[in-house]
């Protein structure tokens, strides 16, 4: 049974106006995502900014209410679960912010944080608390004299494994991780999803992994899904991306990323226009607009995640199956 | 492309800040040219002063806490940059040299239209009457592939998307026809199919217009794509120029080297693999390295490269690299 169980979940925000606040209209923010994480996976969802991979992330585990869809977590229902009920759950999973600065409190110590969240789900007795959190410490290669600085006095790369160490302070089976690295420099972001990869072996933790940049997520995870406009237009096994992507808008993403090497220097893929406005998606694909390929139908009917090949889907009407072959 | 006119020659450029702890040089013994129709990329990480030096060459940074080495030159044409008045280099700022900026909302003034704000430069540099200013506005919107031009042009900036905004900006940039663009981190903001949009125009652009451009990032990806020539900075310091193949292929500097390899790469996946790091810290400005500043984190290091600072020097062809031990490269 997968750990992480996602089910037609979407997310509606309302926007208010006039003097009564009332809401004179809606953003779709996630709309019918279901996805399965199993054990020891770590799925990367990728996606622009706006397409709602922040807010699907934070639903999961509960910092924000579904507007309707089922989340089950080993087996337990959450998405109705009361905060009480999701205490013990707290426990289990976590989350890793994107900022690393703004997640941290900057009036407390490295180790007064950490001390913190030990006490309060009670990890490790009274008396074990101490040697716990230097454990911590060295585990994210921060050191023991760590303790007694305060986030400013940290770097960026430092303040982000300070993050990791919180997160895995309770020891959790599932970490939801939001642009880690994207506020980090290159030679920094390797240092940290080095350091997450470790732990992942290490602990056997079931990752999910948010990022808006595709060679972090091909490099570091094993299924990835791709989220346009609040819906997943493509599930893909992270193996040979390149020539197995499918969907018209993830050939898109991978063409238009530039590559590290002038000499083949191809010219970019050009995606016309820019992103529909949530409030108001198209009626069909979401990706209707921007599509080379768009038909009829697809300003109509929204297409379904369908089974193309083993592990990999898309909601897509011109990828009828595996027969099709390249797209 | 080294025949080429120069049109913008920085030489042994220092910048030096005066902090409450004492003055700061952010930036030592910065040199590079510019060719015509040249887009040069400036590639290095947070805090290695890139933004510094071309704040430099634009004289933006604050006057009464900066102040510029004794022989440092910032050439374009006859006139030395750093030795003219505030009122001398408001003629060149967007006229000669033009500059856009990483974040395309708050270089745009949220109070005016976006016409206003082109119409600004084009007032200051031109003697074109208001009907000409306003045609030549609209057209240069259009140059930039800003859909409903005519419309946008009276429009406020809250009203576009953040690629919009970068295209307007884009657009006042150009519409004096300057010789040299400075594009400070101009796509980072930005989602990469916008990326790839945004660097297609600029890319177009600069062959129609021969406009040089000078490109800082801290994105190889971006450098790959659009650069013809490379200067890689580290701590203040340029450590290696030279022509964007040659340094993707067969980096010289040690740190030029590091920061590829701990680029995950597209396509290449072996799964688990870990990235190559660079192990260390980068020095502060108050704790500079009498040697090579990239010494402590360097694998190559040998004694001398603590003791001594390596100057500059030519390697291979048209490249230069600061290093006591270059990479010897095959190929």
């Amino acid at each position: 049974m997968a750990l992480v169980e996602v089910d037609n979940l979407s997310k509606d925000f309302p926007i208010r106006g006039g003097i009564l606040g009332r809401q004179i209209a809606q953003v779709h923010a996630v709309t019918n995502v279901t996805l399965r994480v199993q054990r020891g996976d770590t799925l990367g969802i990728i996606g622009e900014s706006g397409c709602g991979k922040s807010t699907l992330g934070k639903i999961i585990v509960r910092l924000l209410n579904p507007t309707s869809g089922e989340i089950r977590f080993d087996g337990i229902p959450i998405h109705l679960a009361s905060h009480r009920e999701l205490m013990p759950l707290r426990r289990r999973m976590q989350f890793i912010f994107q900022d690393p600065y703004s997640s941290l409190n900057p009036k407390m110590t490295a180790g007064q944080m950490l001390a913190e969240v030990i006490k309060f789900h009670q990890v490790v007795p009274a008396r074990q608390r101490s040697g716990y959190i230097d454990e911590l410490l060295g585990m994210v290669q921060l050191g023991t004299d760590a303790r007694n600085r305060y986030p400013h006095e940290f770097s960026g790369g430092q303040r982000q494994r300070l993050n990791i160490a919180r997160a895995l302070a309770v020891k959790p089976e599932f970490i939801i991780a939001d642009e880690p690295v994207s506020a980090l420099d290159v030679s920094v972001q390797a240092q940290v999803l080095n350091l997450l990869m470790d732990l992942r072996d290490q602990f056997g933790l079931t990752l999910m992994f948010i990022s808006h940049d595709l060679k972090v997520i091909e490099h570091f995870c094993d299924q990835m899904v791709v989220m346009y406009l609040g819906q997943l237009v493509e599930k893909l096994s992270c193996d040979a991306i390149h020539a197995n992507a499918k969907h018209p808008y993830t050939q898109a993403l991978l063409r238009s990323n530039p590559i590290n090497d002038p000499q083949n220097r191809e010219e970019l893929y050009i995606l016309k226009g820019e992103v529909p406005s949530p409030r108001n998606p198209p009626a069909g694909c979401p990706f209707v607009t921007r599509c080379e390929l768009a038909e009829e139908r697809c300003n109509t009917d929204r297409p379904q995640l369908v089974q193309i090949a083993n592990q990999h889907e898309a909601a897509c009407w011109l990828i009828n199956g595996p027969a099709t072959g390249t797209a | 492309m080294n025949t080429s006119e120069v049109v913008l020659s920085v030489r042994s450029l220092a910048t030096t800040f005066r902090t409450e702890h004492g003055p700061a040089t952010a930036v030592t013994d910065v040199s590079f040219d510019l060719h015509r129709g040249e887009a040069l990329g400036i590639v290095g990480e947070s805090g290695c002063g890139k933004s510094v030096t071309s704040k430099s060459i634009m004289r933006l940074l604050p006057e009464h806490v900066t102040t510029y080495g004794a022989n440092s030159e910032v050439i374009v044409g006859k006139d030395n940059l750093l030795k003219l008045s505030q009122k001398q280099m408001c003629k060149i700022r967007g006229n000669r040299i033009a500059m856009i900026f990483q974040e395309p909302m708050t270089a745009l003034n949220p109070v005016f239209t976006v016409g206003w704000q082109l119409d600004e430069a084009l007032r200051l540099h031109t003697q074109l009457s208001r009907s000409e200013r306003r045609a030549k506005a609209v057209e240069m919107l259009r140059i930039v592939d800003l859909p409903n031009a005519e419309r946008r042009y009276d429009e406020y900036p809250h009203q576009l998307s953040g690629g919009m905004r970068q295209r307007v900006l884009i657009a006042i940039a150009l519409c004096c026809e300057p010789e040299i663009l400075i594009a400070d981190e101009p796509t980072t903001a930005l989602d990469v199919t916008i990326q790839a949009q945004i660097l297609k125009l600029m890319d177009d652009l600069r062959h129609r217009t021969g406009t040089a451009v000078l490109l800082i990032t801290h994105d190889l990806g971006v450098v790959a794509q659009t650069c013809d020539r490379v200067v890689v900075m580290y701590a203040g310091q340029v450590v290696e120029t030279a022509p964007v193949n040659d340094l993707f292929h067969r980096p010289g500097h040690p740190y030029t080297k590091a920061l590829l390899d701990s680029i995950p790469h597209a396509g290449g996946r072996i799964k688990g693999q870990r990235l190559a790091t660079i192990d260390g810290l980068v020095p502060g400005l108050f704790e500079m390295p009498q040697g090579c500043r990239f010494a402590g984190r360097c694998p190559k290091r040998e004694q001398n490269c603590v003791d001594e600072q390596p100057e500059v020097q030519e390697f291979e062809t048209n490249r230069s690299i600061r290093c006591h031990y270059p990479l010897k490269n095959s190929s």
